[in-house]
């Protein structure tokens, strides 16, 4: 077996993954024709590279078949369990930035903190009949998140795209999603809790604990990050 | 283990019951919330319909006595026995549980006291000496909390972290300092320093317009306002250093059982507080439990044991043996409600872990 490299597939993740890669003197080279998802590394038959989307490449680098992995820190941390003792966050990338964030209606006068968020979930149910309601596709983030802050009874909705609009269509009640700039978040009327920032993400090279190590594969996760570093 | 302890549950929980493995999931979600949803094996049906794996029996239970109500007599024991799902971080995920609800009995102190006396019982059968059990009452802490006339939001918060010692620290801690609402809204500040209910209810409503929110979907305007007006009270409330100290006295308080009611008495005396109807019921049941000649020596009652559930509603149940806590259970009124009762249902039962017992053993 080679030394595995998943790098994004498509869009702007795998741009800026060859980019920086080829600053530092690795250069992927294109794949032989269009439908293939596997290349190399120029002048490297020793490692071997694996175009994947971004969150398989999460759960490759949790089952140990990759060795190292470009993907975000939020969904390593929303696709793996345990994610510290899985996996190693070797580099941060300096692209790929977004905050995971709890948002609200702005309307929301009186909400400002998680603590407020849970004064209104306790009782939420005995005014409304039912859960306050949070959509998200992170689950487990937010599971983490509000368990931290002693939050317990809300149901999550499941969104897979434009999270940001549940509130205005009813869905739910508030969100929790992933923003860069918090212009989304602003064209919908909502508003970041002041403590509301769960993760400030950026894509991340990543080594996998569980795949398959020795000496040498060592030295080449080692060659490689002490290159990327040069230009990160 | 398992049937030793479910041959005599059953002589004293008559009342027959059958808990399918595989359980609706909502109940379970919508009574202990989404946090449990990391806890226990969620599996969907092809029409897109929720189930696990039976987490507890507890729920089931409740819910088969709600739904098969029997009007001549509504009170009923159960007994129950077997294998619990939880996801765990190592090893099995299976678990042998067994236990019993009282439910439907209005006498709490006769339910309490017999629940405790079944548990005992149950643990003996076993073989099993030593077992200490630890006895916690949501009521009295919410009286103390009560006898403090704090802001009612502020009541309520610290009522509902009871059980969560950290989270009931850290709020004895923000309070003792001063607080300050950093709003950054300055027209919803005025509103609410002013208590102009009204304008702030107008100032919500335009953002809601602004926000295409249906004012009728969720928390409407006016529970909006009024949370912001109770808010800017609360923040310009501090607690002073003697209500504080007595909050974490009380919850200090770790105490054999015949020496509780005598060391409550005197800390109510010393502060000047009253444990009212709660306290008068705490005393009612420690007598009974002489009575019933249960070994008091080896319970104790611990101020700080709760559950930060809602449905807890007083006596709450830990017995260990060692360090190893074997059984919990508690009083909890609110469950069948939760669960859809049209009328508040007296609950109260324990559940015992046959794996931590034969541990233990």
């Amino acid at each position: 077996m080679n030394f595995v490299i998943a790098v994004p597939s498509k869009g702007r993740l795998k741009d800026q993954t060859l980019g920086i890669f080829s600053n530092a003197g690795l250069q992927i080279e294109e794949t032989a024709d269009a439908r293939s998802y596997q290349t190399r590394i120029r002048g490297r038959d020793d490692i071997e590279i694996a175009f994947l989307s971004a969150s398989e490449i999460a759960r490759e680098l949790a089952s140990g078949s990759v060795h190292m992995g470009v993907t975000g820190e939020d969904l390593a941390r929303e696709t793996i369990h345990d994610t510290d003792t899985v996996v190693e966050f070797d580099l941060k990338l300096g692209f790929g930035q977004a905050d995971v964030v709890v948002a609200v209606p702005d309307a929301w006068i009186d909400v400002e903190t998680m603590a407020d968020l849970d004064d209104v979930a306790a009782d939420y149910r005995a005014r409304y009949g039912r859960r306050l309601r949070i959509a998200t596709k992170y689950w487990r983030l937010t599971q983490n998140w509000f368990g931290q802050h002693g939050i317990g009874v809300y149901r999550i909705v499941e969104s897979l795209g434009a999270t940001e609009g549940a509130p205005a269509a009813a869905s739910a009640d508030a969100i929790v999603d992933i923003t860069s700039t918090g212009s989304t978040i602003r064209a919908n009327n909502l508003k970041v809790l002041d403590d509301g920032v769960i993760l400030q993400s950026q894509a991340n090279l990543i080594a996998s604990r569980g795949a398959s190590w020795n000496d040498a594969r060592q030295a080449v996760r080692q060659e490689i990050l002490s290159k990327l570093s040069v230009c990160c | 283990m398992l049937e030793t302890l479910l041959a005599h549950l059953r002589q004293v929980a008559p009342d027959a019951v059958e808990i399918d493995i595989l359980q609706p999931a909502d109940p379970f979600l919508e009574t202990a919330g989404e946090d449990l949803r990391r806890r226990i094996f969620i599996t969907e049906s092809m029409h897109g319909v929720v189930h696990c794996l039976r987490p507890e029996f507890t729920i089931p239970i409740c819910l088969h006595h709600v739904a098969t109500p029997d009007t001549s007599s509504p009170k009923a024991r159960y007994a129950y026995g077997g294998t619990v799902f939880r996801q765990a971080r190592h090893g099995t995920s299976e678990f042998l549980q067994a236990g019993l609800e009282d439910l439907g009995n209005p006498d709490r102190v006769e339910a309490d006291v017999a629940c405790l006396l079944d548990l005992d019982t149950s643990l003996a059968k076993t073989g099993i000496k030593d077992v200490q059990i630890a006895l916690g009452d949501q009521n009295l802490f919410a009286v103390v909390v009560e006898s403090l006339q704090l802001p009612q939001a502020i009541a309520r918060r610290l009522v509902r972290s009871f059980g969560a010692p950290a989270l009931v620290e850290a709020q004895i801690e923000r309070l003792t300092g001063k607080g300050v609402v950093n709003n950054g809204e300055r027209r919803a500040d005025e509103l609410a320093l002013a208590g102009d209910l009204a304008g702030l209810v107008d100032h919500v409503t335009d953002k809601m317009r602004a926000g295409n929110l249906a004012v009728l979907a969720g928390r409407s305007p006016q529970a909006i306002a009024e949370r912001m007006i109770d808010k800017m009270q609360e923040s310009q409330f501090q607690l002073d250093t003697r209500s504080a100290d007595l909050l974490r006295r009380y919850l200090a308080m770790d105490v054999p059982m015949g020496m509780a009611p005598q060391v409550l008495k005197s800390f109510a005396d010393e502060t000047g507080l009253t444990f009212g109807l709660a306290g008068k019921e705490f005393f009612r049941r420690a007598a009974a439990m002489k009575a019933a000649g249960l070994d008091l020596s080896r319970i104790t009652y611990r101020a700080s044991l709760g559950r930060n559930l809602e449905y807890y509603t007083g006596i709450l149940i830990e017995a260990s043996i060692g360090d190893a806590v074997v059984a919990g259970g508690g009083r909890y009124d609110r469950l069948c409600t939760l669960l859809g009762a049209a009328e508040s249902i007296p609950a109260v039962g324990f559940s015992i872990s046959v794996d931590r017992l034969e541990d233990a053993k």
